[in-house]
């Protein structure tokens, strides 16, 4: 069982089924909602496990009304999917705001410091850098759509429900981000070629 | 399938290997998690009861103070009134007010006149101040 549920405080002891549901959940999606948190912020493990939590803990507070008319973990991942756009979006504003005014306090050098700590500009970047440059040429959509599909095993309509978009709109979002990568990785084609 | 398919799905695959973030430490999420679940409890709780305590605090007001007068301030109006002077002026403004604000050419209601009847109604000294 789930180290959520065995060590629970005796508050959070899982008598309801909704506790039990909880725990099920976080044990059962745990590692990937902190990968797909990861791959959609492009930020350091510590944010995407925080926007991971963030998204469990709206999911537990929802609980009580979720009708089961989707599968719990589609609703699950809509609500991480937008924790993560919102993150990405927050720390865009962020840094536009210390553009614009030229300064930032301590608290926003410590947030822009969490990002991960990507060299984009080296002559010779890791290749896990490149990938990590490359992903971020593409646009939030087309990132979200890559990696739900071709990273974390999606299917293109249950990718369009998680991003809360059409499915063409996906399928063409999928295509761009593909030609993207495709064009900024090719000079890697050796290193991540078979 | 067709090259360009194969290429494709190569890439996808050693981009899905290379990228992938440092695992997670189960216990130590699982421990975190509930950390936050209890905090958002005791915020929860807080809340619920600060708003008891704000529907008590006005419910027993209501009650001691239900035959209360009104307070002094909603008096004002009238009292002021009764001052000669105030009375004076303001009936010698509403003269101005609502001639100035139906415009110099008599087209109708005008802002930049209703502006300025309401600086004579309310700054124009009164013959007492001055």
């Amino acid at each position: 069982m789930t180290a959520l549920s065995t060590t629970a405080a005796p508050e959070l002891a899982l008598a309801t089924s909704r506790d039990h549901r909880f725990a099920e959940l976080v044990d059962k999606h745990r590692d990937q909602a902190v990968r797909i948190a990861w791959r959609l912020t492009g930020e350091d493990r510590a944010t995407a496990e925080e926007v991971a939590q963030d998204a469990f803990l709206r999911a537990y507070t929802g609980l009580h009304r979720f009708r089961d008319e989707a599968e719990l973990s589609t609703w699950f991942f809509r609500i991480l999917v937008r924790q993560a756009s919102n993150r990405r979006r927050w720390r865009g504003l962020r840094r536009r705001w210390g553009d614009l005014w030229g300064s930032s306090g301590p608290g926003e050098v410590e947030e822009l410091e969490r990002v991960a700590d990507v060299s984009c500009d080296s002559a010779d970047p890791a290749l896990r850098d490149r990938i990590a440059c490359a992903m971020d040429l593409l646009s939030p959509g087309q990132r979200a759509i890559f990696t739900l599909v071709y990273l974390e095993g999606f299917t293109v309509t249950e990718a369009a429900t998680l991003s809360a978009i059409a499915p063409g709109t996906a399928k063409s979002h999928l295509h761009r981000a593909l030609k993207t990568l495709r064009a900024e990785l090719e000079p890697q084609r050796q290193e991540l070629g078979p | 399938m067709t090259t360009h398919d194969s290429d494709s799905r190569a890439l996808v695959q050693r981009i899905q290997e290379a990228w992938t973030p440092p695992p997670t430490d189960p216990r130590r999420f699982d421990a975190q998690l509930r950390s936050r679940l209890r905090a958002q409890g005791r915020q929860r709780t807080a809340l619920v009861v600060a708003a008891a305590a704000a529907v008590l605090l006005v419910a027993a007001s209501h009650l001691l103070g239900g035959g209360a007068e009104p307070a002094p301030t909603l008096a004002l109006p009238q009292a002021v009134e009764e001052t000669p002077a105030v009375a004076s002026a303001g009936a010698a403004a509403q003269g101005v007010f609502w001639s100035e604000a139906l415009d110099h050419d008599q087209r109708g209601f005008s802002l930049p006149g209703a502006y300025g009847a309401l600086d004579t109604l309310f700054l124009q000294p009164t013959d007492q101040e001055l």
